[in-house]
């Protein structure tokens, strides 16, 4: 697994500069929450900043935060955990959010925090565990991403975004 | 088909709708200005001409073959019609019409998809149409005028019109706008054609491609012809010519030659500016320069092995020898011209007057560098004006920009780290910086204006094949098409439009023999009027027909439930809102035109959505009129700022009537919970904020905060609020397509200090909340 530094700006540079062709299809943005690790693709991911304030909005899922102002911008948020449903959780200094664009539209996931870059290849990722109760919004896991004895759960973005919660928690 | 194709082809294909949107209205106007003896304004019949003709030389140059064919054959009709050899009569014009729209049609998909070939059998059918018609002309016109002269040829006519006292052409009406876009094209393509002129003598290796210069110039030609200068077409066509000879190889691509060919370009560029000061793009030195063109040729003709043809020709007539058909039309010119332009051809033509035409005349031109920069000085002098086309989403990018420098001005400028210290030169620095922002967002703002004669123009057909379905006369009158909203309006503001003129033709104007018996005139007047009203665009409407019957509409409306009562106290202006119900129509019998109810309602959405009203004034047997109250941008939006708990919210000046703090005698509870405060002698129902939107809030009673009365088609409700913090402008961003669009919330807009605020969505507040206004105490 590559690891790049934590620090945010140098992430944000390396990812603005790094040649986004399909050498990066197995790489992924890991973030924390809780204590588990979860992955999403890095070709969907714009930037990661810290957290802005946020106006809520009226009439949208739970899991919708509102809006933040990205550089003149307004963005919408959602927060992962909500999304997962798991117990909420004070926002701190470390809480982050990812910027990801799926399908044309721009939205901000909140997570605890960004651990690093991680390279997936093919033969590391198993299929998401199938059959047995469904938890922890497993709906939206595309793999389960392995490195030594580590297990990434890697997210399908479009569906983190887009996919109906079947389940209300 | 690479990009580079599909770039040209866009250019093309925006070039060709708007000519095509020009010469619509032409062509509906033409009928209805034809006379009883069926003639026609001939001017009319060659703009229109002029049109396909001009789209038939771009089209050939892409290789569009299917568009080509189309305006070929329309433009031989036309021929037809220009020269007075048939009548021109309706279904010839429907014919155009048609071929316009199929036009249309090809040229939209070719911007899609780089192909012109798609609709080929429509096309295929579509000339054969215009063949029979033409065929069918012809034959009644070689009847009627068996004299005719020579000139008669199709191919001859379709040479540039107007270049030629031989063939006498009626001035045109030249639009503002017409002549403003020609200044705009020919300032491009001198430049560019000199550009590649001065190319060979910068550059040292000698092949230098010049057919950059030769395409420059021979649209410049066209659109000379296009506009009717004479003078211009008439030398751009001899350069055009000499130039072609120079690409072929058989005159040197050498300092002298450029030097004329560059006096030609200068000469050309200042009759363009004369043009653009209300001259009429003659030029005195016509005959000198086309002779030291000629010079060109017969100096190096014979050395460069020119065809013996060239020779032959050249000194007999004094003219260059400019293909069979040109030349048909050299040897018609006036003799006296003949001879002049022999004269002036002799070694040591002085195109006098013109100082720096003369070095670079003559044969040897010492400096070229000089005269490069005679002729930059010249052209800073003939700059008409300038405009450019621009993507629309560069321009969103920019307002997208100055919004955001406004905010991180006010950012740096009220800086908290600044508070409580004084910096005298910092503050009048920020004020200077202030100033310049506010002028930046206002140009920006300015940029994105466009004037609603366009979408006027599309009404003219509309008009004109309604009335022919409704089986009506309509007059149609515009008035105020100059007037300017932003752009985005522009494309909402187009459907009601079509909405509104239709049901007007079909609804509001009675038959013509029905007008007869009430005393009107035959044909109705349709007018369409665009001003600006208090910090609106207004665009009215009006009609002369039968007004809105009141009892119908009101009978119609309690039948549907949609008005409880007799309706008896209702006003008109509310009556008459009704028609905007989905569903609602008062038309006995759906018609092809209208009566399914749901124009209506379209244009009330429509409106809505540009946060605009519509206002219907009728009188019985005078007409009605249809009032689009339009803001002028949508893009920023004058609001109250008003804040509830943490949050702060915009509410659209347009709709706040009042605000003010209640006291407790004003306030009531209904029996149904229902709170409403007593203003003068209404009673008005109260919607708490943090209830609607679900936001703690710090005042709980309501004579601790605010109420802030707004209203929307006549409904009011008072909002309640902690407090005001302000009015401001702001630009109005759109909520992300991801949350949609959320209850009550039109948008929302950043503030001063990076924070977000939700924009109130009023009308859908009131529907939602207030039912219907409550009853007077």
């Amino acid at each position: 697994m590559t690891t790049l530094t934590k620090d945010q700006e140098d992430l944000d540079h390396e990812l603005v500069d790094a040649d986004f062709d399909d050498a990066h299809k197995d790489l992924y943005m890991t973030f924390r929450i809780g204590g588990q690790d979860f992955g999403v693709e890095i070709l969907d991911v714009n930037e990661i900043v810290g957290l802005h304030t946020i106006t809520e909005v009226p009439d949208v899922p739970d899991y919708v935060k509102g809006m933040i102002n990205l550089r003149g911008t307004v963005i919408p948020v959602i927060d992962v955990r909500t999304r997962f449903g798991m117990e909420p959780r004070e926002y701190d200094p470390r809480t982050c959010v990812v910027v990801v664009t799926v399908e044309g539209a721009t939205v901000g996931l909140v997570v605890d925090r960004v651990n690093e870059v991680g390279s997936f290849p093919e033969g590391t990722i198993s299929a998401p565990p199938s059959g047995g109760e469904r938890k922890l919004g497993s709906e939206y896991i595309s793999g389960m991403g392995k490195h030594e004895e580590h297990v990434t759960i890697l997210l399908d973005t479009n569906k983190l975004l887009f996919e109906k919660q079947e389940k209300n928690a | 088909m690479n990009d580079m194709d599909l770039e040209i082809f866009g250019a093309f294909v925006e070039e060709g709708l708007e000519m095509i949107d020009d010469v619509e209205p032409q062509l509906v106007e033409l009928e209805t200005t034809q006379d009883d003896a069926g003639n026609v304004d001939l001017e009319m019949v060659n703009s229109i001409f002029r049109l396909f003709h001009s789209m038939k030389g771009s089209a050939g140059f892409l290789e569009l073959d299917q568009i080509v064919a189309l305006t070929h054959r329309a433009e031989n009709l036309l021929d037809i019609f220009r020269k007075e050899e048939a009548l021109l009569e309706g279904p010839d014009i429907s014919l155009l019409l048609q071929t316009i729209d199929l036009l249309r049609k090809v040229m939209d998909d070719l911007a899609d998809s780089g192909r012109d070939d798609t609709f080929a059998d429509e096309v295929t059918t579509q000339v054969e149409a215009l063949q029979v018609s033409i065929e069918a002309k012809a034959e009644g016109g070689a009847a009627a005028e068996a004299t005719a002269t020579e000139t008669i040829a199709t191919e001859a006519s379709a040479e540039a019109p107007a270049d030629d006292q031989a063939i006498e052409f009626p001035t045109i009406t030249i639009t503002p706008e017409m002549s403003e876009r020609f200044m705009e094209e020919a300032e491009e393509l001198l430049d560019s054609a000199e550009q590649n002129l001065l190319q060979v003598l910068s550059d040292e290796n000698e092949d230098v491609d010049l057919s950059e210069a030769l395409r420059a110039l021979h649209s410049f030609k066209g659109n000379s012809g296009f506009m009717g200068f004479q003078h211009l077409e008439d030398l751009t066509h001899h350069i055009e010519t000499v130039l072609e000879k120079v690409v072929d190889g058989a005159i040197a691509a050498d300092e002298d030659s450029m030097a004329v060919f560059l006096t030609v370009v200068d000469m050309t560029r200042k009759a363009v500016g004369d043009i653009g000061a209300g001259g009429n793009g003659d030029i005195p030195e016509l005959a000198g320069l086309k002779a030291s063109l000629e010079l060109l040729v017969a100096q190096d003709a014979p050395a460069k092995e020119a065809p013996a043809a060239v020779e032959d020709t050249a000194p007999r007539k004094g003219f260059i020898p400019l293909g069979g058909m040109k030349n048909k039309k050299a040897a018609a010119k006036p003799a006296a011209k003949t001879e002049d332009v022999a004269a002036a051809a002799k070694p040591v033509a002085k195109p006098a007057a013109k100082p720096q035409a003369q070095p670079a005349a003559a044969a040897k031109a010492t400096d070229p560098r000089k005269a490069d920069m005679a002729r930059k000085s010249e052209t800073v002098k003939s700059k008409p004006s300038g405009s450019i086309r621009v993507d629309l989403t560069k321009l969103d990018t920019l307002m997208n920009l100055v919004g955001e420098l406004v905010i991180a001005e006010t950012m740096v400028t009220r800086n908290p780290d600044l508070d409580g210290q004084e910096f005298e030169n910092l503050e009048k620095a920020s004020h200077h910086l202030r100033r310049i922002t506010t002028d930046l967002q206002d140009v920006a703002m300015s940029v994105r204006m466009v004037p609603l004669s366009g979408t006027f123009k599309k009404m003219v057909r509309l008009v004109h094949d309604t009335a022919l379905k409704a089986g009506k006369k309509v007059e149609l009158k515009l008035h105020g098409e100059e007037t300017e909203v932003d752009k985005t309006v522009i494309e909402k503001i187009s459907d009601p439009l079509v909405h509104i003129v239709r049901n007007a033709i079909d609804h509001g104007l009675e038959k013509p023999d029905v007008r007869l018996e009430n005393g009107k005139p035959e044909s109705g007047v349709v007018t369409i009027e665009a001003r600006h009203e208090s910090g609106e665009v207004w665009i009215i409407v009006s009609d002369d027909g039968a007004g809105m019957p009141r009892d119908v509409i009101l009978a119609k409306a309690i039948s549907k439930g949609l008005v409880e009562g007799d309706g008896a106290d209702m006003r008109d202006e509310d009556v008459f809102k009704l028609v905007f119900e989905p569903g609602f129509s008062t038309a006995a019998t759906v018609t092809e035109i209208s009566g399914r109810g749901v124009g209506m309602d379209v244009v009330k959405k429509n409106i809505e959505k540009i946060n605009g009203k519509v206002d219907i004034k009728s009188t019985l047997g005078k007409g009605s009129s249809f009032i689009m109250r339009i803001p002028l941008t949508m893009a920023i939006i004058e609001g109250m700022l008003v804040r509830v708990g943490r949050s702060t919210y915009n509410i659209p000046m347009l709709s706040i009537r009042e605000a003010f703090r209640p006291v407790a005698s004003q306030i009531t509870l209904t029996p149904d919970n229902t709170e409403v405060v007593k203003l003068r002698d209404e009673l008005i129902p109260v919607v708490r904020m943090h209830q609607l939107y679900n936001v703690p809030s710090d005042c709980q009673d309501l004579v601790d905060g605010i109420v802030v009365i707004v209203e929307n088609d006549g409904t009011t409700a008072a909002l309640f609020a902690d407090e005001i913090l302000g009015q401001q402008q702001t630009v109005v961003k759109g909520l992300s397509t991801y949350v949609g669009q959320p209850h009550g919330v039109s948008g929302c807009t950043i503030l001063g200090d990076g924070s977000i605020s939700l924009i109130l969505d009023v009308a859908t507040i009131l529907a939602n909340t207030a039912t219907s206004p409550m009853a007077t105490v």
